[in-house]
């Protein structure tokens, strides 16, 4: 008898139903987990270790069975794995070029034979990666650790890198970071999310079977990300590379505050991404896409489909068209399934119409929906719940478009949909995301720099741009890394100014004030008061200098935002004309700065002079740079053009070093003004005088008002306010280790991206560089940290 | 009883879903036998394509007929374009559509959306290849799915050594197209399973028709017409080739378009040169081969697609399968979007009918799951879909009779056509 399960082919022949899927086979892997007793212990040394009593987390697949169990580590096992990290990199790093390309590539053969194996793991554990993307990416950083020296000279690996991801991650996302990581020369401690702890795994024995030097690449569980600041305790690590969701990244950037190590976050998961659709695009085309990418069972990021009013309708008559048929999409959890109803409540409350395939569906699963009528500020929107929604705003122009698809707090990516070559590049440029892919979405290659935009990410991954992570100038020693103090945040920069009273008095002299520059205009501070400003080594009085407070920063930060889109997107070559213009402003006041420098340093002025003769020499350099920090067209995997191109970051804040107050301060602005920022500067806390002398070179520069800002006062008091301003995008700053702890604790909400240097107490050189004879990594560095990439993709025929 | 007023199809469309719906929850919770008949009246203005579309949806039930007019002066049966009536077996519908008439009756010619059409050619390329790459039925359902092709084929002959025996050969084949045994091992053999049409030329059609009728069947016969397959004859001879096709018994009449007015871009004259050959047609079912391998690009395609329907095909087809590059899924994609935005806009459904290199049953099941994947279950029957094919249907019985017997027949074993 015909049942459900299994009906007889004039059933079917009328049904037309397409049978059950086939259950792909899970052997391979079974047998691997089996191997080991389904319970994984941690990868270091080049071989599995699971130490007894070691706490286990189970991990279960789609339908509630235990896949496996994972080791949560403990402090022996933390240190045991960064010593074995420590001989890995040592071992690792002594290789040549191309005996570490070698390695790589051995990969890809191991990787032809595994294949079956990692690819049946991943869909067990719902960590998606195919083991196509993996060699592709083995295949593209092989080929950088072959030509490291020849293609990036004057930079050297880091040393320990760890490499966190959050437990929603791909092992692909885990993997992009990884690699780079390898191909430079570092050593690698992987800190993975649940699901992707068993492929690493893996992997980690697959690289070790081809040869990879025991202790190169490592592995350890254990319950959450923070697992990762704990390991980065150790002196050896040098970066901590995350990627997952934006909590766990705060928490790891929070943890981790005042180690001195850089964190590279990128919250490629659970981003916001506009998919915008023209009236000018093929919309069936379109359509088919957004049907695929937006209600797949684990989404990385969740879609907002913005249409154009004009073409709305037809949109949405091929949504229902189309989704008349689809089947319910499984969640991870009954807890899920409240939260997804409860926003559909909501959302139809407020109007909203669904655009849903008929027939209901029960439990732990949800039919794909798409919620017409959202406004981006409906709560679906902002924060959208776990489940196949699709929220559908409409917008008038073009330029409502770009509003609408930079109205998040968001920039991870961008789709856009349009047959019009000039309106998918003005689109594409407006837009603030990492990629755009227009007429497509979700490609990615390793050969595309991308750097999340806004709070997606602070780090670039991908192409020669995404390596320089991993490496540092080669003329820089390693430096002994400051220890977290318990430092109380919300006390930081609060502590009274020392006041200085002139000692001796002598009538004639009266120290002079110096104003501050802000918006274009010298002034005093918006409080009115000022501070003393000594020489170098003497008592004396030599000049007041205004206290600058909170109020200054918001008033330049309103100023410099206000041209900075418009010095952007200036010729490179009219931007060289200005900083060329500058350098002779320099040059014509020379005297004056001379005296200041000379002045405030206590020096001769011979050495004054050299310092302002290198400081017009520097300008005139960055003046060069202007036109040759450039993109590419990087070869696309399929038929097509791709772009990548360095975007400003916006408003940076610096706080500057103590170091040649004039030179630092003019090769930090020429790096930054020259690639289009606009920036917030304060110099030294104890030589400001050459800063303030520069202020009227800046005034009679042609540069426009508000682009560059200066502003004197108690460093730790500037810093918070730089720190809790929103619309600074980044913050360079040379200072205190407290400093930089309190920074990198505090710029996680927005995220800022940081550069952070500090200086040991008393005139120790600390981490500053030569600025009198920088080599050019030094350059390189600074002009790479003042911009952010883009990749876009134009796929054709 | 319903009765709505829509003004849109896109509303009415709704509305179908909704009381789709309903009468699936009435059935489950009463288990009444009921039957329904869905009246559609819908009038959209000719040459007006922003959907201003006034409608109305009756139902009756119980035998019970009523009927509401629409504004309430007009009698139904003069509303609009034709009325159709669909009177649904008791039981839960399973299946409740949307359509004014049987045929499509074609629209003016709107230039102002021909000049819309925007086609991605990635993008489609990459649909085609997230479709090949779907998985197919297996089991059962493969061979279910293959009956349902087996259905779908115009079984063609469209040789110069044609000669009545070959004919004759091919009807036979076409009505007992898998072997008898073979369907009565799968309970199939009873359930009426013939292809969809023969297609011959013009001069065999007599033979066709002859040999079907002495085998008492009323298979329709299918003859290209209109200068197939390069169509670079006059247009009177090519009127002429429809008008005495039809004389001679054929009830389908594949017309070739002229590819030089397509490719000139001369659509208007394409629009009236096909209105003609509709009206040529009569009763007999139209459908316009595009033969998309000379079109060149996607766009022009849609367009084609789009101007064949608004003047009337009743089905759209891809090639002649005289062209170097024949039936392929991108340009079928483009073709079945077309026909989509068409319904969408007009809301009648015209069908689809991919011809040349189909040879294989693993072709066409990728077929199958394209137009189920497009156009959805609607459009698997045989009135909105067909394939042009004549070695396919040795391959599907073979397909067939492994499933069945487990083994791989050798040629001799399986009936020639």
């Amino acid at each position: 008898m015909a049942d459900s399960t299994n009906p007889t082919v004039y059933d079917i022949f009328q049904s037309m139903e397409q049978g059950p899927a086939a259950a792909s086979s899970t052997a391979t892997a079974q047998a691997w987990l089996d191997h080991h007793s389904r319970s994984l212990g941690f990868f270091m040394d080049g071989k599995f270790i699971l130490p007894a009593d070691r706490r286990s987390l189970s991990l279960t697949d789609s339908k509630g069975g235990v896949v496996c169990s994972t080791a949560c580590a403990e402090d022996a096992d933390v240190s045991q794995c960064a010593s074995s990290a420590a001989a890995g990199w040592m071992s690792w790093s002594s290789l040549s070029c191309s005996q570490r390309a070698k390695a790589l590539l051995r990969l890809v053969g191991v990787l032809g034979l595994h294949g079956q194996c990692v690819s049946e793991l991943c869909a067990l554990c719902e960590a998606s990666c195919s083991p196509a993307a993996l060699v592709r990416l083995l295949q593209y950083y092989s080929g950088w650790a072959q030509l490291r020296d020849t293609l990036i000279p004057g930079w050297t690996p880091v040393g320990v890198v760890v490499v966190v991801s959050s437990d929603d991650c791909s092992l692909y996302s885990l993997m992009l970071r990884v690699l780079p990581a390898l191909a430079m020369g570092n050593s690698v401690i992987v800190v993975p999310g649940r699901s992707a702890a068993p492929p690493a795994l893996l992997l980690a024995q697959l690289f070790t079977a081809a040869g990879l030097p025991a202790g190169t690449l490592n592995i350890l569980t254990g319950s959450d990300v923070t697992l990762g600041a704990k390991v980065s305790q150790n002196p050896d690590v040098r970066l901590i590379a995350y990627c997952g969701n934006k909590q766990d990244g705060l928490a790891l950037c929070k943890a981790s505050a005042g180690m001195g190590i850089p964190v590279s976050v990128s919250s490629c998961v659970g981003a916001t991404c506009p998919f915008i659709i023209f009236e000018s695009a093929d919309i069936d085309s379109a359509v088919d896409e957004v049907i695929q990418i937006a209600f797949k069972k684990k989404n990385e990021v969740h879609w907002v489909l913005c249409v154009q009013e004009s073409v709305s309708d037809s949109v949405v008559a091929r949504l229902k068209l189309r989704m008349a048929d689809m089947k319910s999409v499984p969640l991870s959890s009954d807890a899920d399934r409240v939260l997804v109803d409860a926003a559909v409540q909501e959302a139809l409350q407020q109007g909203a119409t669904l655009v849903q395939p008929c027939g209901a569906s029960s439990g732990a699963q949800y039919p794909p929906t798409v919620l017409c009528g959202a406004a981006p500020s409906s709560p679906y929107v902002v924060s959208p719940p776990p489940g196949p929604l699709l929220p559908l705003l409409t917008f008038r122009s073009n330029t409502e478009a770009v509003l609408l698809g930079n109205h998040s707090p968001h920039g991870h990516a961008a789709s856009i949909w349009t047959e019009d070559l000039t309106l998918a590049l003005e689109t594409a440029k407006s837009l603030s995301v990492g990629s755009v892919w227009v007429n497509s979405s979700s490609v990615s290659d390793p050969c595309f720099p991308v750097s999340g935009h806004k709070d997606s990410g602070t780090g670039t991954d991908g192409g020669q741009e995404g390596l320089y992570q991993f490496l540092r100038p080669s003329f820089s020693s390693a430096l002994p890394r400051p220890s977290p103090v318990s430092l109380e945040y919300s006390k930081f920069g609060t502590e009274a100014a020392q006041v200085v009273i002139p000692d001796s008095p002598n009538g004639d002299s009266i120290p002079q004030s110096y104003p501050q520059f802000v918006g274009g205009k010298a002034c005093k501070s918006v409080s009115g008061c000022s501070v003393a400003v000594q020489a170098r080594g003497g008592d004396s009085v030599l000049v007041f200098c205004p206290d600058g407070g909170r109020k200054d920063v918001r008033n330049a930060v309103e100023a410099a935002i206000k041209v900075q889109p418009g010095w952007m997107k200036k010729s490179p070559s009219a931007r060289a004309q200005s900083l060329y213009s500058l350098a002779k402003g320099l040059e014509s006041r020379r005297k004056e700065v001379c005296a200041s420098v000379g002045a405030q340093l206590g020096v001769p002025a011979k050495e004054a002079d050299r310092e302002v003769e290198l400081s017009i020499g520097r300008l005139n350099v960055w003046a060069a740079y202007c036109d040759k920090v450039q993109g590419g067209s990087p070869p696309m995997t399929q038929s097509g053009a791709a772009l990548s191109f360095p975007e400003p970051l916006g408003v940076v804040g610096i706080v500057l070093p103590d170091d040649a107050p004039l030179l630092s301060l003019v090769t930090v602005l020429g790096a930054a003004i020259a690639t289009g920022n606009a920036v917030v500067m304060v110099p030294s806390q104890r030589f400001p005088l050459p800063a303030l002398a520069f202020v009227q070179v800046l005034q009679s520069s042609n540069l426009p008002a508000g682009l560059v800002n200066i502003i004197t006062g108690n460093r730790d008091q500037l810093t918070v306010a730089l720190a809790n301003h929103s619309v600074i995008k980044a913050i360079w700053y040379w200072g205190s280790a407290q400093g930089c702890q309190y920074l990198q604790h505090t710029c996680t909400s927005p995220l800022k991206t940081l550069r952070l240097s500090w200086q040991q107490a008393g005139e120790g050189r600390g981490a500053a560089p030569d600025w009198a004879q920088p080599p050019p990594s030094l350059l390189e560095d600074l002009w790479r940290n003042a911009v952010q990439w883009k990749s876009v993709w134009i796929p054709t025929a | 009883m319903f009765n709505m007023m829509v003004n849109s199809f896109d509303a009415l469309y709704g509305i179908t879903l909704d009381m789709y719906q309903y009468f699936n929850k009435d059935f489950e919770k009463k288990n009444k036998k009921t039957s329904c008949v869905l009246y559609c009246h819908l009038s959209p203005s000719r040459g007006d394509n922003s959907s201003h579309v006034i409608g109305h949806v009756l139902v009756q039930r119980k035998e019970k007929f009523s009927c509401q007019q629409a504004g309430g002066s007009v009698p139904a049966e003069q509303v609009g374009l034709g009325l159709e009536e669909r009177t649904l077996l008791p039981g839960p519908l399973t299946h409740l559509s949307v359509k004014m008439s049987a045929r499509n009756p074609g629209t003016n010619l709107d230039l102002e959306w021909l000049s819309k059409v925007r086609v991605n050619t990635q993008a489609v390329l990459k649909r085609a290849q997230h479709i090949q790459g779907l998985k197919l039925p297996k089991k059962q359902w493969q061979t279910a799915w293959l009956l349902k092709a087996a259905s779908f084929i115009d079984l063609t002959t469209l040789a110069g050594d044609d000669t009545p025996s070959n004919v004759h050969r091919l009807c036979v084949k076409a009505i007992q197209p898998v072997r008898y045994d073979l369907l009565r091992r799968m309970d199939m053999h009873d359930k009426g399973l013939t292809t969809a049409a023969v297609c011959v030329y013009p001069s065999r059609v007599a033979d066709a028709v002859r040999s079907l009728k002495a085998a008492n069947s009323s298979l329709p016969v299918a003859s290209v017409a209109t200068g197939f397959p390069t169509g670079q004859t006059p247009l009177e001879t090519r009127l002429q080739e429809v008008c005495m096709a039809v004389r001679d018994g054929a009830t389908e009449i594949d017309i070739v378009i002229n590819r030089t007015l397509a490719l000139t871009g001369q659509w208007d004259a394409m629009y009236r040169e096909i209105v003609q050959f509709r009206e040529a047609c009569g009763d007999a079912h139209m459908k316009t081969i595009l033969a998309t391998g000379d079109l060149g690009t996607f766009t022009n395609i849609y367009k084609a697609s789009m101007v064949a329907m608004m003047a009337g095909s009743d089905f759209i087809k891809t090639s002649t399968g005289k062209e170097a590059v024949n039936a392929t899924y991108p340009v079928a994609i483009v073709m079945v979007r077309a026909i989509r935005d068409y319904f969408l806009r007009t809301g009648h459904k015209v069908g689809f009918k991919p011809a040349g290199g189909i040879r294989t049953a693993q072709e066409a099941l990728v077929w199958l799951t394209l137009i189920k994947e497009e156009l959805g279950n609607d459009w698997l029957h045989p009135h909105l879909f067909r394939l042009g094919a004549s070695s396919l249907l040795a391959d599907i019985e073979r397909q067939v009779y492994h499933h069945v017997t487990g083994q791989y027949a050798a040629y001799h074993e399986l009936p020639m056509a």
